[in-house]
């Protein structure tokens, strides 16, 4: 239970200590949790708890080339985990202290001869620090094949969309008779190009398909290329070969589930003249179900 | 002679501690340090008004940059480096890139009525303090797709500090902080 004080003095203590911790302001630092915002967004921290939308390019974007897909190993790194070597806001990432560090912009008066102001950034926590020489990673020129990943990141190597005849709506297909494989020619879908500019240097990727994989279900493999195969049309086609298939057709019944695998060369080039390959890549695409029945004979 | 009561000593306590916290000060916030003051009489009067003057309008051109930027959801917004100076400067910019990457951005208007509160000209570099009652209840922070309000980001009356520097021939805002625990 609590209990007041009885003499007067005591509780005009009191009174003031309650009135101090109630009414007086909080120091200006304590004002958000993280650090105070700027005057003009206050509300700076309402995301302090979601990750942003990954940037194409960005480590950790969930494609290759933040050293954690299979592509390139990560040159920059914090606490184990891959970050950009350079970032157009906070500068260049050092890896001895994992602070990014730019100049300070512009530099101050009272900077000592000899000496430059760098904002140094460390764990979104941001203070000063003057220095003789830049620190560890200052000033690096882009990665040519960092910024070919980051164009890389802003396609997508589709899975191919393929067709097969006999066309499983239509009802299932005969053991004996072709079968006929072809993947969408309009939209050229297997090839595309991208490209990124980072501090003049510009880089253009372009990937292309250089072959395509059928895997018929039953063993078999047919290999087309890219854009190979022309759509059935029954009324021209029937009784001629395929040009990417099974000319004879599936030779048991059943239930067959076709895949088409994509194999795709990522190509890339520089405004400095510096170009190369990015790892092969290949795409699978879904099953595509086909039926086969067996030839029934009707003699009369 | 009367006798102290126990209310009175309280009134008196309570009176005392409204003073050391500020409350009942024309401006809300905290008060100048006394010991940053530079002495008068050896900076002309005209320096100090001109140096007010530039604070002032560079604070007012940081008011109107901000909000360009933040409706382009442009981060390296080039009317920034017109006013400002870092830490602020990134400060800013990055909050602007925090708001875009997260799909939202922030419009309206801001109304200011900024004062100055301490002139150091004897300083190296000289500064200006600067105290606002931002006015941001008609400045929202909102997602670009349906304009929905982003929760947690509701407009209000706060205080603001900053802090107007001279870099050589300019004045620039490079450090600024909005109180939102102390509206106004």
């Amino acid at each position: 239970m609590l209990t007041l004080p009885r003499r007067p003095y005591a509780l005009a203590a009191l009174l003031f200590l309650l009135l101090s911790l109630l009414v007086a302001p909080a120091p200006a630092a304590q004002a958000d949790p993280g650090g105070s915002c700027p005057p003009t967004e206050p509300d700076c921290h309402v995301w302090d708890d979601q990750k942003p939308r990954p940037r194409p390019g960005d480590p950790g974007d969930g494609k290759p080339g933040d050293g954690g897909g299979g592509g390139k190993p990560a040159v920059c790194m914090r606490d184990g985990e891959p970050v950009k070597c350079y970032d157009e806001l906070l500068g260049w990432f050092n890896n001895s202290d994992g602070c990014y560090y730019k100049l300070q912009e512009p530099q101050p008066e009272d900077v000592a001869e000899g000496k430059k102001r760098y904002l140094r950034s460390c764990n979104g926590q941001l203070d000063t620090v003057e220095l003789d020489t830049p620190p560890d990673g200052f000033g690096a020129p882009p990665d040519p094949q960092e910024l070919a990943w980051r164009a890389y990141a802003k396609i997508t190597l589709a899975a191919p969309p393929i067709s097969v005849a006999p066309r499983p709506a239509a009802g299932p297909g005969l053991v004996g008779l072709p079968v006929w494989l072809w993947a969408d020619r309009d939209s050229r879908w297997w090839q595309l190009s991208a490209s990124d500019t980072e501090r003049g240097l510009t880089v253009r990727i372009t990937a292309e398909v250089t072959k395509i994989v059928w895997d018929l279900g039953n063993g078999d493999q047919v290999t087309c290329p890219p854009g190979g195969g022309t759509a059935y049309d029954p009324a021209r086609d029937a009784g001629r070969t395929p040009e990417c298939g099974l000319p004879q057709g599936y030779q048991r019944p059943g239930d067959y589930a076709i895949h088409a695998t994509t194999h795709w060369t990522v190509r890339w080039s520089s405004s400095s003249g510096a170009g190369g390959e990015l790892p092969p890549q290949v795409r699978t695409s879904d099953p595509t179900p086909i039926r086969i029945d067996e030839l029934q004979v009707v003699t009369q | 002679m009367p006798a102290r009561s126990p209310l009175r000593a309280a009134g008196a306590i309570l009176a005392g501690a409204l003073l050391v916290t500020g409350c009942g000060t024309p401006g809300p916030g905290p008060l100048p340090d006394p010991t940053r003051a530079a002495p008068v009489s050896t900076v002309d009067a005209a320096d100090r008004q001109a140096a007010e003057r530039a604070a002032l309008d560079a604070y007012a051109g940081y008011l109107r940059a901000s909000r360009e930027a933040n409706r382009a959801g442009d981060p390296l917004h080039p009317a920034l480096t017109d006013y400002l100076a870092d830490p602020l400067l990134t400060q800013v910019r990055l909050a602007i890139r925090d708001a875009h990457d997260h799909g939202a951005r922030r419009t309206g208007t801001l109304t200011s009525d900024p004062t100055v509160t301490l002139v150091s000209l004897e300083g190296s570099p000289p500064t200006v303090e600067i105290q606002d009652c931002l006015d941001a209840t008609g400045y929202r922070l909102t997602y670009v797709d349906g304009d929905r309000a982003v929760p947690g980001s509701a407009g209000q009356r706060y205080l603001v500090t900053a802090t107007a520097t001279r870099y050589h021939d300019r004045w620039l805002i490079n450090t600024g902080a909005a109180h939102r625990d102390q509206p106004c």
